[in-house]
C-alpha cells in the first residue's frame, strides 16, 4: 500500500532536477500515481509549497499567463543554488 | 488592458498577498508566543512547581537547582507537550509518514541539530538571564537584549543565505530594538553584577534563537512547516528532559533528585497547564517558520519579535486582570510608555516590509503618467 518513498514536500523539489517549468497543475498531475492518497497533495497546498521554494532562492518564477478562467498560472524552474541545495541535502 | 499587463497585475497581485500572508503568520506567531510565555510562566506557580520556587517542597532544592535545573525541566516538559500536539497535527494532515521520513533525512537532522541550540542552549540560557537579572530588582533589563535575536537572524540570513538587507530594514531592526527596550523598561544606568550576567546570558539566548530562526526557517523550504515543527518540538523537549536536565542535575550535585522532580512534576495537576502552553507554543514556533519563509528571516523575525510586548501582555491579562492563579497584585498592568513601545515596534515592522523610497519613487511615476 504504501509505495512513497519520500516525503512530498522532497518528492516537489525533485520533480524539477530535469530542468522543466512546471505550474502547480503539472506538479499534481505528475505526482498523483505516486501521491494520489496523500492529502497535501492539491493545487492548494502545492502553490504554497511552490511559493516558498521560490521565496526562499531554490526555485525560480520562469513565465506566467493568465487562462481563460482568469486565473493566474505561473510556471517555476529550478536554478543552481536550489539545484545544488537538492543534490546535497535529498 | 494588453494580455501582459493582465499578467502584471496578477502576479503584483499574488505577491502583494503572499506578503500579507507571511505577515500575519509571523505576528500571530509573536501572539502565540506571548500566551504560551503566560501559561509557562503561571504553570510554574501552580502546586509542586510553588513549593520548590518557595524554597520548600519535597525535594528541597537549592539556589542553583531553582535556577538552572527547575527551568530545564519546565521547558522541557513545555516542548515535549508542544511536539505531541505538533504529531497530532501531522496526522490529521495524513503527514506521519513522511514525518518518519523526514526525521530519518538529513535536512531532517539538521533541524534536530537547529533544536538542540534553540531548545535547550538558548532557553535555559534565557530563564539563566532572566532569574539573574530579576534577582538583581531589574528582570525588564534582558528583554532587549534577548529580542536581539532579530537582528542576529536577520544579520546571519544575509550572510548565510544571501538574503536581502537594504537600508530600511536595518533602520526598522534599530527602531525594533529600541521599542523593545522601551517595553523592557532597561535603564542601562542602573545595571547591578548580577543583570550584568543575566545580559550576558540574554545575549546567548539571542544568538542561539537567531541561528535558529534563520537555519531553520530557511530548512522548511526543503521540509514541509508542520513536520519540521514537530521534529523541532519533540527534539527540543527530548533533549531538554534526557539530558539538559540530568546534566544541570549532576551539576547541582544532586543527580539522583532527577527523577523525583521528574515524577513530582508529571503526577501534579499543575501538568494540565504545561499542556496548554504547549499547545501556545506549537503555533508560536511553526508560524514563526513559516513567516519566515514566506516575507523572509528579516521581517519575519520582527513580526516574531513583537513577543517583547504580547509576552508581558498576555501576563497581565492572564495572571494580572483575570487573576487566574490568585497572585493579581503581583502581575500591575502595563505603563503607557509600554503600549508607546509596542506602535514603535509595529511602524519599526512595516519599516522592514516596504522600502519608503521604492513607495515615493513609485507614487511620482504613477502622477507623472
Amino acid at each position: 500500500m504504501n509505495k512513497k518513498i519520500e516525503p512530498l514536500s522532497y518528492a516537489i523539489m525533485k520533480l524539477f532536477r530535469d530542468g522543466k517549468a512546471r505550474s502547480v497543475a503539472g506538479v499534481v498531475n505528475e505526482l498523483e500515481p505516486l501521491y494520489g492518497g496523500h492529502r497535501l497533495l492539491n493545487e492548494k497546498d502545492v502553490d504554497e509549497a511552490l511559493a516558498t521554494a521560490k521565496e526562499n532562492g531554490l526555485l525560480d518564477e520562469s513565465r506566467a499567463e493568465v487562462d481563460e478562467g482568469g486565473t493566474l498560472r505561473i510556471f517555476y524552474t529550478i536554478n543552481d543554488y536550489g539545484q545544488g541545495m537538492v543534490e546535497k541535502y535529498l | 488592458m494588453t494580455k501582459g499587463e493582465g499578467v502584471a497585475t496578477a502576479i503584483a497581485a499574488r505577491r502583494k498577498r503572499f506578503l500579507a500572508r507571511g505577515i500575519a503568520f509571523a505576528g500571530a506567531s509573536g501572539v502565540c508566543y506571548g500566551l504560551y510565555t503566560a501559561f509557562l510562566t503561571l504553570a510554574q506557580t501552580q502546586g509542586v512547581w510553588g513549593e520548590w520556587f518557595a524554597g520548600g517542597g519535597n525535594p528541597p532544592l537549592s539556589a542553583f537547582a531553582i535556577t538552572f535545573v527547575l527551568a530545564s525541566l519546565a521547558s522541557g516538559i513545555n516542548d515535549l507537550f508542544s511536539g505531541i500536539w505538533s504529531v497530532a497535527a501531522c496526522a490529521r494532515n495524513g503527514q506521519l509518514a513522511d514525518l518518519a521520513m523526514t526525521f530519518r533525512s538529513r535536512p531532517g537532522l539538521a533541524m534536530v541539530a537547529c533544536a538542540a541550540i534553540g531548545g535547550p542552549v538558548a532557553s535555559t540560557a534565557y530563564v539563566v538571564a532572566l532569574n539573574s537579572a530579576t534577582s538583581a530588582g531589574n528582570p525588564g533589563v534582558i528583554v532587549p537584549i534577548a529580542a536581539l535575536n532579530c537582528a542576529i537572524g536577520a544579520i546571519l540570513g544575509r550572510l548565510l543565505f544571501k538574503q536581502e538587507l537594504k537600508a530600511h530594514m536595518i533602520a526598522g531592526i534599530a527602531l525594533c530594538l529600541a521599542s523593545a527596550a522601551v517595553i523592557g523598561g532597561a535603564s542601562m544606568s542602573s545595571l547591578a553584577p548580577d543583570a550584568v550576567i543575566g545580559c550576558l546570558f540574554a545575549l546567548v539566548a539571542a544568538f542561539g534563537w537567531g541561528f535558529e530562526g534563520c537555519v531553520a526557517g530557511f530548512g522548511t523550504a526543503l521540509i514541509d512547516y508542520r513536520v519540521g515543527i514537530a521534529i523541532r518540538q519533540l527534539s527540543a523537549g527530548v533533549l531538554e528532559l534526557v539530558i539538559a536536565f540530568p546534566l544541570l542535575s549532576l551539576a547541582n550535585g544532586h543527580l539522583a533528585d532527577a527523577p523525583t522532580l521528574i515524577v513530582a512534576a508529571f503526577s501534579d495537576p499543575s501538568i494540565a497547564v504545561f499542556a496548554l502552553s504547549g499547545l501556545f507554543a506549537m503555533p508560536a514556533f511553526s508560524f514563526w517558520y513559516k513567516g519566515n519563509s514566506m516575507c523572509g528571516t528579516a521581517l519575519g523575525m520582527a513580526c516574531n519579535g513583537m513577543y517583547a510586548f504580547w509576552g508581558p501582555f498576555f501576563i497581565w491579562l492572564i495572571m494580572g486582570a483575570l487573576n487566574v492563579g490568585g497572585m493579581s497584585e503581583s502581575y500591575p498592568p502595563l505603563s503607557a510608555a509600554q503600549w508607546l513601545g509596542a506602535v514603535a515596534m509595529v511602524a519599526g515592522i512595516f519599516l522592514i516590509a516596504v522600502d519608503p523610497v521604492d513607495v515615493l519613487r513609485k507614487r511620482k511615476e504613477e502622477r507623472d503618467e
